[in-house]
């Protein structure tokens, strides 16, 4: 199954793109486990502050993840 | 009514939307590179009342996005300047500066009378104290915020609505990153803030979807937007007002602060202090120090109306029943750092000031 991910602010700048396409077996899976692909490929987000959006809708704690289903890492900003 | 015309023509607007406009009070807490714009915008529309809270100062760095001030305004209050800036460009508003920090002991005195609040601040803390505010009083708070070329925009508490705490729960010891840390270019900052008083022109007419339970994202590099819906999430709600509760029961209580003896001492060394007797003339012992004024309590009031609401003053009387009372009176009056000697002059008899 395949995810796209989209990265905004300061998670942007760890990965060091705006966004990218990640596969995995089967066609359900968590959101916990996209996490820890990503905490795997990206160290520096484990000490970041980020929250999860899936298909535009802001998500707390853990879900079912689908295939082709969008995921956006969103950090707080800070600057003004 | 010549200046309000353009917006006047609009059916969303009329005569009676300008009327609203007129009795509108508006806070921005922030007047950097969002507020400055949010400031502009407001002023110019015809915002009846206008609130600027920042205690930070104009720096050179500031001048490639915060179009509000220029060179001479470098070294000035960003509160006072922008006061200055809108009032000029807009005499028909009343604008009022508050050059005190935005701060969790301060925050329900500045907040008192206005309707809104812009959030217009750079750090998170002052972001969830704006929002725990706002809760408690039932208030709008219209967020945005930066990152380099991208942008963040919501208004939160609006119609019982998700708050800040539904979008980001407060979490310890995770990185998040400054402005001033990160760099920024003038466009985006602007682009926001303009934003942003868009979104507070809407709350006061009534007009349009305000931008509740949905956070809009842009990115200034690749010309995209796109948003992201929010929901209520009770719990954060319950600890945002909790936390507003409580504050605001602290200010309610707040008495004025009580000094000893020692901290006395020290403050007279201090000539920024006006410290100030309240006894009458055959109140022994004398005290003749140079930074110790005499007022009697009955011309204090008088007295007080040349100085300024921002400094610290300090009372004393002959037992500290006397100071307490005119302390807490002159806090009412909107002094913002009131203290008075405990006990009074009585407090000193071990100290050496009445050797002379």
């Amino acid at each position: 199954m395949q995810i796209n991910l989209k990265y905004f602010g300061l998670v942007a700048d760890q990965t060091k793109k705006k966004d990218e396409v990640i596969f995995f077996e089967g066609n359900s899976i968590t959101l916990l486990e996209v996490q820890t692909r990503l905490h795997e490929a990206y160290p520096e987000l484990t000490s970041t502050l980020y929250f999860f959006a899936i298909n535009q809708t802001l998500i707390h704690g853990d879900s079912v993840v689908n295939n082709l289903d969008e995921i956006a890492l969103l950090p707080p900003f800070a600057g003004g | 009514m010549n200046r309000y015309q353009r917006q006047i023509a609009l059916s969303e607007i009329g005569t009676a939307g300008q009327q609203k406009l007129t009795d509108a009070k508006v806070l921005v807490v922030g007047a950097g590179g969002l507020g400055c714009p949010v400031l502009q915008c407001l002023a110019a529309a015809g915002v009846g009342t206008i609130g600027i809270v920042d205690d930070d100062l104009v720096g050179e760095s500031n001048l490639n996005r915060q179009f509000l001030y220029n060179n001479f305004d470098c070294g000035k209050n960003k509160a006072t300047a922008a006061a200055d800036a809108i009032q000029k460009q807009n005499p028909n508003i009343n604008v009022i500066p508050f050059t005190n920090n935005f701060h969790r002991d301060n925050a329900f005195e500045i907040v008192d009378g206005f309707q809104i609040i812009v959030d217009c601040t750079d750090n998170l803390p002052t972001r969830y104290l704006i929002n725990d505010v706002a809760l408690a009083k039932g208030m709008p708070m219209v967020y945005a915020s930066i990152h380099q070329f991208e942008g963040q925009l919501s208004v939160f508490n609006y119609q019982n609505g998700p708050t800040y705490r539904c979008l980001f729960p407060e979490k310890a010891n995770l990185e998040s990153i400054s402005c001033e840390d990160a760099g920024v270019v003038g466009v985006i900052p602007n682009l926001l803030g303009v934003m942003q008083a868009n979104e507070v022109l809407k709350i006061i007419l009534g007009i349009g979807a305000v931008l509740s339970g949905k956070l809009w994202l842009y990115d200034g590099l690749q010309a995209l937007s796109q948003i992201i819906f929010i929901e209520k999430n009770p719990l954060e709600i319950q600890h945002g007002l909790q936390i507003g509760l409580a504050l605001r029961k602290q200010t309610k209580h707040k008495e004025v602060n009580a000094i000893d003896a020692v901290d006395f001492l020290s403050a007279i060394e201090n000539s920024d202090n006006v410290i100030i007797d309240l006894r009458e003339d055959f109140e022994e012992p004398n005290l003749n120090l140079p930074n110790i004024l005499k007022v009697p309590i009955d011309q204090m009031e008088k007295y007080l109306e040349k100085v300024d609401k921002n400094e610290k003053i300090i009372l004393l009387c002959q037992y500290g029943n006397k100071s307490k009372l005119a302390a807490n009176y002159i806090l009412k009056l909107g002094f913002k750092h009131v203290s008075h000697l405990h006990r009074g002059i009585a407090a000193l008899g071990q100290t050496n000031l009445f050797q002379s």
